[in-house]
């Protein structure tokens, strides 16, 4: 038997008194052992004495009154975790659904489904955030054809007067200064001269 | 009237409506809840909140108490397992850092022990009951508070006599050491 077991038998009582008397030779032979001993007894004799101690009975008091207004505040806030997590699951469906003004996006479907004014009103709110990817190349050409009208609108002209403009970029410097009159050119420095840059 | 038989009225009082019944049950076990909740968490504070959650357990689940064990065991089964479900949430706390030091510490010096000389000896022995895992713990403190014997543990606990002893075994293996160390 190890010498922990011994020791807790001794503590616990469990020896017969051959076994005692060999114990006890064995702790009086070796001072560490008994040293061991020692602070065991020591140990388990504090542990008793501290088994009726005096405390402040004002905790007691207070312990049955402070139970009733948790309670009482308990059943006013009753929580109920199922209907939380419907109403939360519920929320999270209408976020994922709904963008903020009340309008269903990113479906290809739903985009054909939209009328032009729509998609207009939707493109000038959220262009930043649309995404046209992935879209059927019918709605991509109902796409490009708006934003192009909404392009000439904000800059004032029309159709025409791009293609002018992309007729331009085919030419060079010179040939544009050549085709300029006199009268174009004044007309071109005052308003240059009249624009505010920064 | 025998003590089992007042526990009855009791519970069967409350039951029926009266709740000045479960008061007279508080009143009458709060000081053993309270003294196995401190030994178990080891300061005022954290056995307080222990006490406080084994009342509501008792408030809800004493409707369905059948009398299968006495009260006291009932209510003694309910403090030790609270207990440990509260120091096995501490010490999450503690290796997650939500509690600070100075937090714990103030935990610890809230007192409700009048006699210095007292409550130096308790932080004494609490601070190496702490060291011991709550199982262990809980039968040291049943046999060596309560004198409470294996089979009377195991009926609190629902764990096997050899069990228990084992565990025992443990604690006052963990107790030498840690007491000569500190000698």
């Amino acid at each position: 038997m190890k010498m922990n077991e011994k020791i807790i038998r001794y503590f616990e009582g469990q020896m017969n008194r051959s076994e005692l008397q060999d114990f006890e030779q064995q702790v009086n032979s070796s001072p560490s052992l008994k040293k061991e001993i020692e602070g065991c007894r020591k140990f388990l004799e504090e542990l008793s004495s501290t088994k009726d101690l005096s405390v402040d009975e004002n905790y007691f008091i207070n312990i049955l009154p402070r139970f009733r207004v948790k309670l009482e505040s308990g059943k006013r806030k009753k929580y109920y975790p199922r209907l939380a997590f419907a109403s939360a699951l519920l929320t999270v469906i209408i976020i994922f659904y709904l963008m903020p003004d009340g309008k269903i996006v990113n479906s290809s479907n739903t985009a054909n489904d939209l009328s032009a004014s729509e998609i207009t009103d939707y493109l000038t709110t959220n262009s930043s955030q649309a995404l046209l990817t992935n879209l059927p190349p019918d709605v991509e050409t109902k796409y490009d054809s708006l934003l192009d009208g909404m392009i000439y609108n904000e800059l004032n002209s029309d159709r025409e007067d791009f293609s002018t403009a992309s007729l331009y970029d085919k030419l060079d410097y010179n040939t544009i200064i050549q085709s300029i009159d006199r009268n174009e050119a004044a007309m071109v420095y005052e308003k240059l001269k009249n624009k505010k840059f920064f | 009237m025998s003590d089992t038989n007042v526990d009855f009225d009791l519970v069967k009082s409350f039951t029926n409506g009266d709740e000045s019944a479960f008061n007279k049950i508080v009143l009458k076990y709060q000081h053993k809840i309270y003294w196995h909740a401190r030994r178990m968490t080891g300061n005022h504070l954290d056995a307080d909140e222990v006490v406080q959650e084994v009342l509501l357990v008792m408030y809800n689940k004493l409707k369905d108490f059948k009398f299968q064990s006495s009260l006291y065991t009932w209510i003694y089964r309910i403090t030790s397992t609270r207990s440990i479900n509260f120091i096995n949430k501490r010490k999450v706390k503690q290796i997650f850092s939500f509690e600070d030091q100075p937090e714990i510490k103030a935990r610890q010096d809230e007192e409700i022990i009048n006699d210095i000389e007292a409550k130096e000896k308790l932080a004494k022995i609490e601070k190496i009951l702490q060291k011991i895992p709550p199982k262990q713990k809980e039968v040291f403190i049943m046999k060596n508070y309560e004198q409470m014997s294996y089979e009377e543990i195991a009926e609190v606990t629902g764990k096997s006599v050899g069990g228990l002893k084992s565990n025992y075994f443990q604690a006052m293996k963990k107790i030498l050491k840690l007491v000569n160390e500190n000698e």
